[in-house]
């Protein structure tokens, strides 16, 4: 066994869940990294996640595993020389830090890029290197708050809903955009900046509703949130209550595959000439069919469609807590997945 | 996954979201405590001595 | 310009969304992405006519971004012959990824031990939807998948649905998942000549998705897993305030300092002199009373006097912007987050879904939209399979391309 990155020297400027979890992605795969943390403030925005005391500091082990940590002072004359060797020795540097704060420190792009120019630097900000916005700060609610989407996740009269989706998909993809410059300059020596944004990462994440707004430019449905009552395929991006209050969840876009199954598991005729083609059921009597639905599902607890997807392989799901999912909802498959074990 | 963590023993954490049959992504190591290893990256990735380490350790340069 | 990939072959055998736009991702840097697809029909992506019960539109704007700078051949690949035409591809390939079932894959002789023999260097890539053990082979759609990992549930109003993270949200973070190992596959393959296998899954991507709560759960954190009502936050100072028109988000740490700023900007001197919210604990413990505060001073003018007043006292805060406003942010165009390409199908330039990657020397591109089904399936079988006209007229007769 080898590891990917074993050969790969990172430094990791970080202060972020996001951008900190980045530089964990390219430690678990063997890079060498480097937490670089300062004794004395660089700033007064310089606000590190305070240690909780006395208890596990899960989000550290999660975020900072596999790195090693060196602590200097940047204000002393020799600090600021050691910073000098670590970045002309290291192959990537990784941060979110503002641009005035890293010019101070002569750890911007330019800086660093005079002392070694091969290093991969990349940098993580709110909004992007560019635009009027680009020194916002890198907060993730306020990246999510200008995709879009936050408006339409809810029900209709609902609160905005933020998900901090955005900010995972940033970690990734500022690792991803490190590692593809990596193969660059294995083939051609050359390196260079690497930048993702929490904005670009939460529009990642909202690609198809975005592209899809793009295109089509209008619609009520892109713009207000849709009642669950009112999807536009009952048979999929749907929920419905069962008996006891959770929540079943029904993925079938192919309604045609799976209609005749879920018609009969509900005790309705596959032949009701009212559903039996798609286009029945997704637009003639599409909100007829939601409304059979959600009286059906209602009939029965969530543990007892939870049986009948699993017995017939549906793309379907009760919707648990985190709790209940751990202990019965994953599939012995992931949870293997999910524990490590495939990884030792 | 679970791990075993020095100070609160087993723990459960979330794992590798990658796969990789000849280079799996691997727990090493927890998070560092802050300059775990100044004096240990300074030797062997800057060359410096064991005296020197001490010295930038007294004047407070390193931690 | 030169690209970060350039030289790099990928055999993209994928459908729908998150293998798709993993190969997008590679191809966006350059990466040579030969799409192959069944020739009836191709990938079901092409099928789409319709989203959120709004049609398409004139171009398929669902399958020509996700497909976009990628060639396209048609391949039955049930077929011996059809088989025979992807192992000469695999040869000259360094990556091969698929979102196809494992048994699928098998029934097709495509698994990873058979096309490891052809090319050893050779990246492998899979998406399974649980990962690759057990007996799980149900379809793993996005929303199937965000159930289970609970990071629907804990999203809304107490007592409210569960909150889907939005159309395709969980494909599009496994695509890059995805991604993100290939390249680190690849940089191992450059450095030791081996190439291996990996698997990204939906569910052990998703998993991440709900990190930050998730690993707190597992912590012993109950809580995190649970609904919290925006009414009662840790921090009033940072939460989701409705104004005359549309909502905004304050991101405030909780200090007194900031919250003077807060009055100031709102012109709310009693609430700065309320005895219950002068102290950090105290707007704590009496959240509800001071969102409620909150909200009904906020209630009274649009959101645009808030946020000047607030960006006036140094408070950060943004608009919570719809769809129509992303489209036309300066700051997505600037950063080309968004932008334009030329669409064939409909012969004018469209507004497309940008690049949310930079690399400085190597930046990505938008060359061509989506292939068309099998539009490179002649040309790629001379120029870079080298198989003689007689020999492709005699795959044609099998029906092993159309």
């Amino acid at each position: 066994m080898s590891n990917a990155l074993e050969d790969v020297i990172v430094l990791d400027l970080t202060r972020d869940f996001s951008t900190s979890l980045s530089a964990a992605f390219l430690a678990d795969f063997g890079g060498r990294v480097i937490r670089l943390e300062f004794l004395t403030a660089v700033d007064q925005a310089d606000h590190q996640l305070a240690p909780t005391k006395g208890t596990w500091d899960f989000e550290a082990d999660l975020i900072h595993r596999n790195k090693q940590s060196v602590a200097l002072d940047p204000a002393t004359d020799k600090g600021r020389e050691l910073l000098v060797e670590l970045t002309a020795k290291a192959d990537v540097l990784v941060t979110d830090w503002m641009m005035a704060e890293l010019a101070a420190l002569s750890l911007d792009y330019a800086s660093v890029s005079r002392i070694n120019p091969e290093i991969i630097y990349g940098r993580s900000s709110g909004f992007g290197p560019k635009g009027p916005d680009k020194d916002l700060p890198a907060i993730d609610e306020l990246a999510s708050a200008r995709t879009g989407m936050m408006p339409i996740l809810g029900q209709p009269g609902e609160p905005p809903v933020y998900t901090g989706a955005g900010a995972m998909h940033n970690s990734v993809m500022l690792a991803f955009g490190v590692v593809t410059a990596l193969i660059h300059r294995q083939a051609t020596g050359e390196g260079q900046e690497v930048d993702t944004s929490l904005f670009a990462a939460n529009m990642y994440g909202a690609s198809l509703d975005i592209q899809a707004f793009l295109a089509i430019g209008e619609g009520d449905r892109f713009i207000h949130p849709i009642s669950r009552l009112d999807v536009s395929n009952p048979m999929s991006g749907s929920l419905y209550p069962s008996k006891d209050g959770r929540w079943v969840t029904l993925t079938m876009p192919d309604t045609d595959r799976w209609w005749p199954g879920l018609a009969q598991a509900l005790g309705i005729d596959p032949e009701d000439d009212r559903f039996n083609t798609h286009d029945k059921r997704c637009e003639e009597n599409r909100l007829e069919l939601i409304h059979l639905f959600e009286e059906r599902f209602q009939t029965q607890p969530g543990s007892h469609w939870r049986q009948v997807f699993d017995e017939k392989q549906m793309s379907a799901d009760v919707i648990g807590r985190i709790a209940t999912s751990w202990s019965w909802t994953i599939p012995a498959s992931a949870r293997s997945r999910a524990w490590g074990s495939p990884f030792s | 996954m679970e791990l075993d963590h020095p100070s609160f023993g087993k723990v459960k954490s979330l794992g590798f979201p990658i796969f990789m049959s000849d280079s799996p992504a691997r727990l090493q190591s927890l998070a560092p405590c802050k300059g775990q290893h100044s004096g240990q990256v300074l030797h062997d990735l800057l060359g410096y001595s064991e005296d020197a380490i001490n010295q930038l350790t007294s004047d407070g340069v390193i931690a | 310009m030169t690209k970060a990939l350039e030289g790099i072959r990928v055999v993209d055998l994928t459908v729908w969304f998150q293998g798709p736009v993993a190969a997008q991702h590679l191809a966006d840097f350059g990466a040579d992405v030969i799409k192959v697809e069944r020739p009836k029909g191709g990938d079901q992506g092409r099928g789409v006519r319709s989203i959120k019960a709004l049609p398409i539109g004139d171009w398929n704007q669902y399958f020509l971004v996700i497909n976009r700078n990628k060639k396209s051949m048609a391949i039955d690949l049930k077929k011996p012959e059809g088989q025979e035409i992807m192992y000469r591809l695999i040869e000259k390939a360094d990556v091969f990824l698929s979102n196809m079932g494992l048994a699928w894959l098998e029934a097709r002789n495509l698994s990873y031990d058979k096309l490891k023999a052809i090319n050893p260097r050779l990246v492998y890539a899979t998406n399974t939807g649980y990962g690759r053990f057990g007996g799980v082979d149900k379809p793993a759609f996005d929303m199937t998948v965000q159930a289970i990992t609970g990071a629907m549930a804990r999203l809304g109003e107490p007592g409210q649905p569960p909150i889907y993270l939005g159309m395709g949200s969980g494909d599009a973070y496994g695509g890059i998942m995805s991604a993100l190992g290939i390249m680190l596959a690849l940089y191992q393959r450059n450095r030791t000549g081996e190439g291996q296998y990996l698997d990204a899954s939906l569910y052990g991507a998703q998993l991440f998705l709900a990190a930050p709560y998730l690993q707190s759960f597992l912590a012993g954190n109950a809580k995190s897993a649970l609904q919290h009502s925006r009414k009662m936050v840790e921090n009033p100072l940072w939460n989701v305030y409705p104004t005359a028109d549309k909502w905004i988000y304050l991101c405030a740490e909780n200090t007194d300092d900031a919250f003077a700023r807060l009055c100031r900007a709102l012109g709310a001197a009693e609430l700065a002199e309320d005895s219950r919210f002068q102290t950090v604990d105290g707007r704590r413990a009496q959240s509800e009373a001071l969102v409620a505060a909150l909200d009904s001073h906020l209630e009274v003018k649009p959101h645009g006097d808030w946020l000047e007043a607030m960006q006036a006292q140094g408070l950060a805060s943004s608009p919570i912007n719809n769809l129509a406003d992303v489209a036309k942010d300066e700051q997505a165009w600037q950063n080309a987050y968004f932008t334009k390409a030329y669409c064939e199908e409909v012969k004018r330039e469209v507004d497309v879904r940008g690049l949310p990657v930079t690399l400085s020397k190597t930046p990505g591109e938008v060359a061509t939209l989506g292939p068309q089904l099998g539009q490179d399936t002649e040309i790629l079988m001379m120029d870079l399979l080298e198989y003689e006209w007689d020999e492709i007229e005699a795959f044609k007769a099998k029906g092993a391309i159309p």
